[in-house]
């Protein structure tokens, strides 16, 4: 994930409403390769607050002013 | 057999010292992996007898596309689990697959007793049973070492060959006691180390040189580049050979899904401490892969190890994953990567199921902690946070020093049925919990799986991606998963890549090297494994409805909350009239 924003671990985005349209920020920002590689239904995890976007709408889960949201690494096991 | 119309199965009675091979059409249906060994288990298995009995079988068998393609690592055993008293399947790679293949033997089915301790040296050459009263009672990797020495096919054999053992706990009959595959991989869950002790088998060493024919050349190096291509390039594995499955570790902490102290909580204050990247720091020295995978997910830690007081120090490489340290960190409290690799150390060596024993005693320390049990009974102080008291507990449980550790070693239902504590004995159908506390469909899959293992249907997958709660949409999400899994690992796939193997990629290499397949005809293969392995839980008395969950997964949030007991329970009564339907249907 890091190799898509050149190193940048965090970021300050203004505007979303959404984490859809945070990944549009962020595809705006970042490059679109690193949008789809959000959009990946099973490559990441978004949390709002510590909450898991699965328990608030996915991704049209609405975010507010000073939200803090999580990109995390689906999680896998073999 | 690859390019071939038929099973080839190697049959070794080790009571008679009976050895033959068959060719056989008819496992055609089953393809490979989990379909031939389970449906060579039915055949073979009695269900009135212990699964510990001399005539119990023990079943191993590779897939139809075992390193013939990238990731098809695996080989399937089964075998009548001596924890749960059912079905028992495990999975495992290293070089076991590859050697299998080259030696000629798509499955292996043992059975009987040896009189005296034996091993098993397989080659494309012959087949022989080798007494092996000199290593009975030695620690696996002493073990691995000799027989190394003793079946190198005169020097040809170097880094083909394939080595599986047991440790002590295997002979003692620890109820979940392993088998180590080639020092760094395993078949660790579901006691097949105690049903290979109970025959005497200390190990088998595998090794063949047999030429394999392709049928079609052209197309199967299209077929293995595009599959190579996903497997190196695609974000989804690159993180196995980055920080590996210990990447999982800071994101199930942050869902507040990684079972901690014995699922008092789902949180763990230390666990940046244990995570990918404080491994990757301090301990991890190298990273290896299994014969036939370009990816590379095996992750060896170092720490330093001091012989006593004063005295100097060695230093130890120990393989880590994900599993390990939630079972043997977390839940146990435990803080440091030196002191989590300390333990497996010993968990590798006396050859037991990291999870279940990890588990275990994450029960016994609470027992302790209530009253439950004594100091008395536990002979060392079990407190959350403190390695040394685990590390002397484990031996005490390999050697099953007093009733108590020899109750442990049959595992957390039984030593909690006994003593007290069944809420918070954090087993699913018998097998000891994994580590993920995600949401309904981890706990209602583990606990209806064929194997009672997270990874029979991955209901913590679904857990993390599903959108809103719809119970009977993860019910049948959770079904269908299951028979696919039958078909992926009937390859046998490591499920790290089940993404990669979709349907056309499966159909793709399949006719590569001979299948002629439609996707329908993926469909009914799935189904007709799990069907089989359905038909072997009811003969031996499983019933999902009977299953009853510890008070605890009930207590401690998932990411969807806490888990309403109701629900759960519904959900785990609709799986099963699926499973009643499937039973019905006929897929000859």
């Amino acid at each position: 994930m890091l190799d898509h924003t050149r190193k940048e671990a965090s970021c300050q985005a203004e505007g979303a409403g959404s984490v859809r349209e945070l990944i549009g920020f962020l595809g705006d920002r970042y490059g679109g390769a690193f949008a789809a590689f959000l959009l990946d239904d099973e490559t990441c995890l978004f949390l709002i607050n510590g909450a898991a976007t699965a328990t608030l709408g996915g991704l049209d889960a609405p975010l507010r002013p000073g939200d803090e949201i999580d990109v995390l690494p689906f999680v896998d096991g073999g | 057999m690859v390019g071939e119309k038929f099973i080839r199965v190697l049959h070794i009675d080790l009571t008679a010292g009976d050895i033959r091979t068959e060719e056989r059409e008819d496992l055609m249906p089953y393809l490979g992996g989990a379909g031939v060994a389970a449906k060579l288990l039915q055949e073979n298995f009695h269900p009135g007898l212990a699964p510990t009995s001399p005539k119990q079988p023990i079943v191993f068998a590779i897939g139809a596309g075992t390193f013939i393609f990238p990731v098809l690592t695996k080989v399937v055993a089964t075998f009548l689990s001596p924890l749960t008293g059912e079905y028992g399947e495990s999975h495992a790679a290293g070089r076991l697959g590859m050697a299998m293949l080259m030696a000629g033997y798509d499955a292996i089915v043992i059975t009987g007793r040896s009189r005296k301790p034996c091993y098993l040296a397989i080659t494309d050459r012959d087949v022989n049973i080798r007494e092996a009263n000199s290593i009975w009672g030695l620690l696996s990797e002493e073990t691995g070492r000799i027989i190394r020495d003793r079946e190198n096919a005169g020097g040809r054999a170097s880094g083909r060959r394939s080595i599986i053992r047991i440790g002590p706990a295997g002979e003692n009959g620890v109820a979940f006691a392993s088998v180590n595959v080639d020092t760094y991989r395993h078949f660790g869950r579901l006691g097949l180390g105690a049903a290979m002790g109970s025959k005497h088998l200390k190990g088998m060493s595998v090794f063949g040189e047999r030429p394999l024919p392709i049928a079609n050349p052209r197309q199967y190096f299209k077929v293995y580049r595009e599959i190579y291509h996903k497997c190196v390039f695609s974000a989804g594995m690159r993180k196995y050979h980055d920080l590996g499955t210990p990447v999982n570790v800071k994101s199930l902490n942050k869902l507040g899904a990684i079972p901690t102290l014995n699922l008092k909580a789902g949180r763990f204050e230390h666990a940046d401490d244990i995570s990918g990247e404080a491994f990757a720091e301090k301990n991890l020295v190298r990273k290896m892969a299994c014969a036939g995978c370009p990816v590379g997910c095996i992750h060896i830690g170092m720490y330093r190890h001091e012989f006593d007081k004063g005295q100097e120090y060695e230093a130890i490489n120990v393989t880590y994953d994900y599993e390990l340290i939630f079972a043997l960190g977390s839940f146990l409290g435990i803080r440091s990567t030196d002191e989590i690799l300390a333990i497996i150390q010993d968990v590798e060596e006396f050859g037991v199921d990291a999870m279940s024993v990890g588990v275990c005693l994450g029960w016994a320390t609470e027992a302790l902690e209530r009253g439950i049990i004594t100091r008395e009974q536990t002979l060392t102080d079990l407190r959350f946070g403190h390695a040394a008291g685990y590390i002397k507990a484990l031996g005490y449980l390999t050697r099953g020093t007093n009733e108590f550790y020899r109750d442990l070693g049959r595992g957390s239902r039984f030593v909690a049925e006994k003593y007290g504590g069944e809420d918070y004995a954090m087993q699913l159908g018998g097998n000891e919990m994994t580590g993920y506390h995600t949401g309904y469909a981890a706990t209602v899959g583990q606990a209806v799986g064929a194997r009672h293992s997270h990874l029979c249907n991955a209901g913590y997958s679904l857990d993390q991606g599903m959108k809103s709660f719809d119970e009977d949409k993860v019910v049948d999400d959770l079904f269908r998963e299951e028979c696919d899994r039958c078909m992926a690992t009937s390859l046998v796939m490591c499920l790290f890549a089940r993404r990669i193997y979709d349907d056309q990629t499966m159909l793709d290499a399949l006719g590569a090297v001979g299948w002629d397949l439609t996707p329908e005809d993926l469909v009914t293969i799935g189904k007709r494994i799990y069907q089989t392995k359905l038909q072997i839980k009811r003969a031996l008395g499983f019933d999902p409805r009977q299953v009853r969950i510890p008070k605890r997964f009930f207590e401690t949030p998932t990411i969807h909350g806490v888990l309403d007991e109701g629900t759960t329970y519904r959900m785990i009564g609709k799986f099963a009239d699926k499973a009643d339907a499937l039973l019905e249907e006929d897929l000859s």
